[in-house]
């Protein structure tokens, strides 16, 4: 970080720089498909409302997918018989004989299992695309990477299970796949020989192997989260009940049926094929592709899937205009630390870990980054009521400093009504602000801040801008749930914690503040709009005090 | 936004998915193998010969030595001479045409384990005569060991070549699980 750029420290000297360029925060390489991705969260929201939008609730839903795969797998567990001739006889029974049960349940675990697929891949895409896997993020990306081959492989080995011909065909093709690997003389494939040559073992391992595989992929989900706070891993509820009811509608419309039985003394012909677990393999079979070639490709893409937070480079710093407060890492004075957990509290990526000492200790306790973990979003500088977090040099007062500044008469230029802290991620700030980034261009009377996130906003700043000299305060956010720091997240998380309230800006809003979270495309509207509201607050008299009661310091 | 423009673009977009999973976790379906492809394996495990036997000399060096050696320093059942075994040749021909010819490395980092052997052929359903011809001596100029069947397969039927390490001969297991010693 480069802190002479710091807008707080070198106010005077910043040299005028406007957003000429369009929204560099990405990275150069990511910007097609972000702004293809941006365009579809688009849609959605006009559907579903940025509330409801289901994009916003990929993992959730890939964990509700889970929930839905493990129950129905654990009555379906029930019925099986773990046996090369049983298997068969035990899944038709499940089906037919259960048809209204056992059938549907047997539906929704195939229909949830493709149906993770689904989401997964759309999570992948969109955390790929939206700049989220790389830096304090890796160990997301990495135990994602980790859990997508197993996940592949419980759906494999599920189709396994049923003992029908689609399952012969996967069985001849696992077996192709193991055998050009160097682990064991005695080929795999001689298993499936003869009806005769079957190792009852073999589908006793399976069998159990689909049972423990949930298990091991439990444990990479937890550290799939470990590095962010208060995931969110339920979707609202009229989500869920959208997902619960297409399943079932599934399950009846089209329940899962298996194919003929499995005859290892027959070819198999005509199949059917589930394209989200094994689809591979018909393609591999038709295109001619060794099981080498297919293990040497898997590899190659695999290694470029782990390595991709580490081979995508970063955006360029240079081209990127840098908030007002610059983000840099955090220090924090611990002399003065009263253990109060507010700043750990605040951390999306749980970076901040505050120990309490015993008491009779000469402090409270100390609160600790460790900055692999951190992302500078500032959320920890104005959560300490006490001033003690900076980032870059910048704290609490010197950002209430910075404001009071943006009010003090200049000469030759018109005295700022309002204030608008404008999220830097928000949307295509080209053209948006006056040469020193202190005005918007469109309209000298508005001051601007440029903020990394409003998640570092607090009640204290808030007020401090009052007392500056703003009739109207306006902040503008991304759609909250698309948060780059996940602030909304959290807030949704926190909203029942009354310490937490005075951090949640629309909790603050009024008559004269307003918070508008806006898509990248909107900005013409979004000026008419700030426009409106300055000419609005410019004819108030006083401050709304109610703006100011609950949070004064 | 209209709450009946809503509506459409909602159900749209959530039959999206139901659509995919509806669609593509059956179809479209695939053919492996057409209704007159037959096929036959040919798989088996056998041990071949090693590929330096003791001759009397050694025989008597790996004597001594193993009276020197401490008793718990001895294999058990440890020959002399070396412990690898040769290749094994195979050679297969369906209806006279050469169908395989190959040297099979027995298994093992010291290549001193068993031979496996696991090959497909696919074939036209009909009447066919396979021969396999094996040669696994540690002697280069050993004659091959050959085996003959005719059989006659139905579309889709597979039968399986085997060896049968107490007859040294190989054997056929047709679709229907009936076993047919080959002809020498
Ligand atoms: C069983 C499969 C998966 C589940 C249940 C899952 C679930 C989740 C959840 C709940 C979050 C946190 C969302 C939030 O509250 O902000 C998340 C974030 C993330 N996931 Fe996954 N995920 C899965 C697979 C994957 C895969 C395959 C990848 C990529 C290889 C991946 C990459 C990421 C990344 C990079 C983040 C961090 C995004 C952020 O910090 O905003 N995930 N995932
Ligand atoms: S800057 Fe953000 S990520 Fe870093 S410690 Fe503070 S709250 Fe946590
Ligand atoms: S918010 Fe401030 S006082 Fe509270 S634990 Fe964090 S650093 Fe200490």
């Amino acid at each position: 970080m480069e802190s002479e750029n710091s807008g707080v420290k070198k106010e005077a000297k910043a040299a005028p720089r406007g957003y000429k360029k369009s929204n560099k925060q990405v990275p150069a390489i990511l910007a097609p498909g972000n702004y293809l991705l941006v365009r579809i969260q688009e849609a959605f929201n006009l559907i579903f409302t940025p509330a409801m939008n289901p994009l916003y609730y990929l993992g959730a839903i890939t964990f509700l997918f889970f929930w839905v795969i493990l129950g129905s797998g654990a009555y379906l567990y029930l019925f099986y018989n773990m046996s090369p001739d049983g298997a068969y006889e035990s899944i038709r029974y499940i089906s037919e004989d259960q048809k209204y049960y056992g059938g549907i349940i047997r539906s929704m675990h195939r229909y949830a299992s493709d149906g993770i697929v689904i989401v997964i891949l759309i999570h992948v895409f969109q955390v790929f695309f939206s700049d989220r896997f790389r830096q304090y993020r890796w160990v997301a990306w990495v135990s994602g990477a980790a859990i997508l081959p197993v996940i592949w492989f419980e759906g494999a080995s599920g189709y396994f299970l049923v003992w029908d011909k689609p399952a012969q065909a996967l069985a001849m093709a696992l077996s192709d796949m193991m055998d050009v690997l160097p682990l064991n003389a005695d080929p795999v494939q001689r298993n499936f020989l003869t009806p005769d040559h079957i190792n009852a073992l073999l589908f006793f391992v399976m069998s159990y192997l689909h049972l423990a595989i949930p298990l091991l992929l439990l444990i990479l989900a937890w550290v799939h989260c470990m590095r962010i706070s208060m995931p969110l891993i339920h979707p609202p509820k009229s989500v869920t009940i959208v997902i619960l009811s297409s399943l079932v509608a599934l399950a009846l419309i089209k329940p899962a049926a298996s194919g003929e039985p499995a005859n290892l003394m027959e070819l198999v012909g005509s199949t059917q094929v589930d394209w989200f677990f094994v689809g591979m393999f018909p393609l591999m079979h038709l295109l001619d592709i060794t099981p080498l070639t297919a293990w040497i490709a898997g590899s190659l893409f695999a290694t470029v899937f782990v390595a991709l937070p580490w081979i995508v480079p970063g955006p360029n710093k240079s081209e990127v205009e840098r908030p007002a407060f610059e983000q840099a890492p955090i220090e924090v004075d611990n002399d003065k630390c009263k253990a109060c957990v507010l700043c750990q509290q605040a951390c999306p990526f749980e970076a901040m870990v505050v120990e309490k000492f015993p008491e009779g200790s000469p402090t409270a306790g100390r609160a600790v980054v460790s900055p692999e973990k951190c992302s500078e979003c500032g959320f920890c500088v104005n959560a300490c009521e006490f001033g003690l977090v900076s980032m870059g040099g910048v704290n609490k007062i010197t950002m209430q400093t910075y404001i009071e500044s943006l009010f003090q008469p200049q000469k030759g230029r018109v005295t700022p009504t309002s204030l608008a802290f404008v999220c830097e991620r928000s949307f295509n700030q080209e053209g948006f602000y006056s040469g020193d980034r202190k005005r918007l261009a469109s309209n000298e009377e508005v001051a601007s801040v440029v903020i990394p996130c409003v998640g570092i906003l607090s009640q204290t700043i808030i007020d401090a801008s009052f007392k500056a000299g703003a009739k109207g305060v306006f902040v503008v956010d991304c759609r909250p749930l698309d948060c780059h720091y996940r602030e909304a997240r959290r807030r949704l998380k926190l909203s029942d914690d009354p310490e937490r309230q005075k951090f949640h800006i629309e909790n603050m809003e009024g008559d004269n503040l307003k918070v508008l979270s806006v898509s990248p495309f909107e900005t013409e509207a979004l000026v008419k709009k700030i426009n409106e509201f300055n000419e609005a607050v410019k004819g108030a008299k006083k401050v709304d005090e109610s703006n100011m009661k609950d949070g004064e310091v | 936004m209209s709450s009946s423009k809503l509506n459409l673009g909602g159900i749209v977009t959530l039959m999206a998915p139901i659509v995919l999973i509806f669609f593509l976790s059956t179809s479209p379906g695939y053919t492996y193998h057409q209704p007159d492809e037959s096929m036959i394996i040919v798989s088996f495990k056998k041990t071949t010969e090693r590929r330096t036997l003791c001759d009397d000399s050694q025989m008597e060096d790996f004597r001594s030595t193993e009276d020197t050696q401490r008793s718990h320093m001895r294999k058990k059942g440890r020959n002399c001479g070396s412990r690898d075994r040769v290749s094994l040749e195979m050679i297969i021909n369906m209806d006279g045409d050469e169908r395989f010819n190959g040297l099979i490395q027995p298994s093992g980092l010291n290549s001193d384990g068993v031979v496996f052997i696991y090959e497909r052929f696919s074939i036209k359903a009909g009447d066919h005569t396979i021969e396999v011809k094996v040669r696994d001596n540690k002697d280069p100029n050993a004659e091959f060991k050959t085996f003959k069947e005719s059989i006659s397969l139905k579309g889709h039927e597979i039968a399986v070549i085997d060896y049968d390490k107490g007859k040294d001969s190989f054997f056929l297991i047709t679709g229907d699980s009936t076993f047919r010693t080959m002809a020498k």
